[in-house]
């Protein structure tokens, strides 16, 4: 005899309650009576499972003081409530004010053990003082206060290190670095395409494990063009600035005297390096970051260059979709969303994501969800989308210490000293290398491309 | 979101303007935060789309917005190629970013194609109290630059279907007048500050 689970949704959404400074979304779930040994014979006897209806609270909205009451009340929580409030909680108050409000051993325990960046504010660590003050109060809080003053330790002490960490990135609208040495010993074409992409994947994946996720949440990133805000978020900047010197790196080793087809042969290899080794390394940062140059105007633009690339790859074609989305219907889009390993569904070995895409999502949760509901209640369904994808950034990381990629100094060299050259630049020097020319009947037009679109998509 | 209805043209259209303007709450608005009901799916698409009829014809919008990627330099270089249509966004009430909108339009006009249809759009009008550019005077600027015209709240919802609507109908109508048939770019009024540079007005030299 089979059983048939019920066909319809288990899950049902039911409705609001709204208690004195909360309001909780009901779900109402049918789950399976587990089996006692009286009910089990009778199923098996009569070949059916029992359901009931279970109801779920979910915490939609509340004022600060009931969300800390939510936290410290593990019996009516529910699964992911303290993650989601460890993960967004300076979107809504501070990390100081949260100490104060805080009494519960496990909870503080899981902050001080995974949420350990809240803490990491360098000179003065006011906030890691302060909970160790709190802390050693209390006799029950006597281990914390010690795995506290040993994250204090290790903090400071690893200021120095990470000091020279922020001085690190090349964030180039700061500008003004030259070319060395190293950059005129080594040619592009001499280093094997493999190595490439492996020193490429070991600094991304180095920049995108000390992403502090946080960072990444709309209300602190899409603060970043404000002027006091210069400094916010630097472990974002430093991916982005790497991902910018890289797209730097391919449109300089383009633009230098050469033939088209000398420039074809370059062209070749980057793709070679993005297509070939950057993917099968996982690593979607650079792989974007090579095709994104190949599209930045001063490259584009050459067309006796790009005539001599040879067709028999495919590339060709996903490049013409990503220049030209409007050529495409939207599941070509979405493949090569999925093979740019936009929505990594599956993957086993590590993973460097194109940490663009979340900030885009992110902007666009933090535009469209408001920071509190009626009554002044903070918002925190918004929280718990924001967590879902916070979460999967952590889980990236993590999948980042799978790599294991030897150090390849002459091509890291390579790769980091080079000139920078602003947008005017290389646009300039592109026209120095193929003149313009009469307009062309070939050329992409997107006026034109319009009947193209209606072909496709008819 | 996601299927592949029929469709008679698709039109790319770009957000532009200072940070803080209110792109993405246009963007939101207008797209009906579609990707609010299933995140997963928005996840690594730049752009979000909506479908439109327009005089009997299916359009979709694809709309371009910049958010979270203003740092990415070659993200944003490539961001206008293919745009026949253009939101330039200011703050009716930070007179700074409507004086920005002729260092947006020389930047669209450098890099977009020059038959591009572009709407200025004074955003936050449910601000009216802290009105600090007066409708009189963009829209005289407006009509100077041969600009489309509209002042929106993205929040209460205001003239934000009508802005985009004006846009995708007025680019519709260049396409099927067949004003842009290469050559004839003279049908279509320039910004003369291009004049400068004659070879930046060919229209399919500009982004080879």
């Amino acid at each position: 005899m089979t059983l048939h689970s019920p066909s319809q949704d288990p899950v049902q959404e039911w409705g609001e309650e709204e208690e004195d400074g909360a309001v909780f979304g009901i779900t109402l779930r049918r789950e399976p009576v587990p089996p006692s040994s009286d009910a089990a014979e009778l199923s098996t006897a009569f070949g059916f499972v029992q359901y009931h209806t279970v109801k779920v609270r979910r915490l939609k909205a509340a004022t600060l003081e009931r969300l800390v009451t939510h936290l410290l009340d593990p019996k009516h929580q529910e699964p992911d409530f303290i993650r989601v409030f460890l993960s967004t909680h300076r979107a809504f108050t501070s990390t100081s004010t949260l100490i104060e409000l805080l009494t519960l051993p496990p909870v503080i325990r899981l902050w001080l053990e995974e949420y350990s960046e809240d803490f990491h504010e360098p000179p003065q660590y006011e906030s890691l003082r302060l909970l160790c003050m709190h802390l050693r109060h209390r006799l029950c809080f006597r281990r914390l206060a010690q795995t506290a003053a040993t994250l204090l330790k290790s903090e400071s002490a690893s200021q120095h290190s990470s000091e020279s960490l922020q001085q690190e990135p090349r964030d180039q609208e700061d500008g003004g670095e030259t070319s060395t040495k190293e950059e005129d010993k080594h040619s592009f074409m001499d280093f094997p395409v493999r190595e490439i992409a492996e020193q490429l994947t070991r600094l991304d994946s180095d920049l995108f494990v000390r992403v502090v996720p946080f960072h990444c949440l709309g209300c602190v990133w899409s603060q970043r063009d404000k002027k006091e805000n210069r400094n916010l978020a630097p472990t974002v900047r430093a991916t982005i600035s790497q991902f910018n010197a890289v797209t730097n790196r391919v449109i300089t080793s383009l633009l230098c005297p050469s033939s088209p087809a000398q420039r074809a042969r370059i062209i070749e290899r980057w793709i070679a390096v993005a297509q070939v080794r950057c993917r099968q390394l996982k690593n979607f940062s650079s792989l974007r970051a090579i095709l994104s140059a190949l599209q930045s105007n001063a490259v584009y633009r050459l067309k006796k260059t790009w005539a001599a690339v040879s067709r028999s790859a495919n590339y060709l074609n996903m490049l013409r979709i990503l220049c030209f989305p409007q050529w495409s219907s939207h599941t070509d889009y979405q493949h090569v969303n999925t093979w740019l390993g936009f929505c990594p569904q599956s993957f086993s070995g590590g993973v460097v994501p194109y940490l663009g895409t979340y900030l885009t999502v992110l902007t666009m949760l933090d535009t469209a969800l408001t920071d509190t509901v009626e009554g002044g209640l903070i918002n925190f369904e918004k929280r718990r989308r924001e967590f879902e994808i916070l979460s999967q950034i952590r889980q990236l990381q993590t999948s980042c210490s799978r790599y294991s990629l030897p150090v390849n100094p002459h091509i890291t060299a390579w790769l980091q000293a080079h000139t920078l050259l602003t947008d005017q630049e290389s646009y300039e020097l592109s026209r120095d290398l193929e003149p313009p020319v009469d307009p062309c009947p070939t050329s992409p037009n997107s006026w034109s491309s319009r009947l193209l679109t209606k072909k496709l998509a008819l | 979101m996601g299927s592949d209805e029929a469709y008679n043209f698709v039109f790319k259209v770009v957000l532009i303007g200072e940070s803080g303007v209110g792109k993405s709450n246009l963007l939101s608005r207008f797209t009906k935060n579609e990707f609010n009901h299933d995140t997963r799916t928005t996840i690594g698409v730049e752009f979000s789309t909506r479908t439109v009829q327009l005089s009997g014809f299916t359009i979709k919008a694809q709309i371009w917005d910049t958010a979270g990627l203003e740092r990415y330099r070659a993200i944003t270089s490539a961001y206008y190629r293919g745009a026949v249509g253009a939101l330039l966004v200011y703050d009716i009430t930070k007179h700074l970013t409507y004086e920005s909108v002729e260092r947006w339009l020389k930047e669209l006009y450098e890099h977009a194609d020059p038959h591009i249809v572009v709407m200025l759009v004074g955003n936050k009008i449910d601000l009216e109290s802290e009105r600090s550019v007066p409708t009189e005077e963009a829209k005289d600027f407006a009509e100077k630059k041969g600009l489309l015209f509209l002042e929106t709240s993205a929040l209460e919802s205001t003239n934000v279907e009508a802005a985009f609507n004006n846009v995708l109908a007025e680019i519709h109508k260049k396409v099927s007048s067949k004003q842009v048939v290469r050559g004839s770019i003279n049908a279509v009024s320039l910004n003369t500050s291009r004049a400068e540079n004659t070879e930046e007005n060919k229209p399919c030299c500009r982004n080879i």
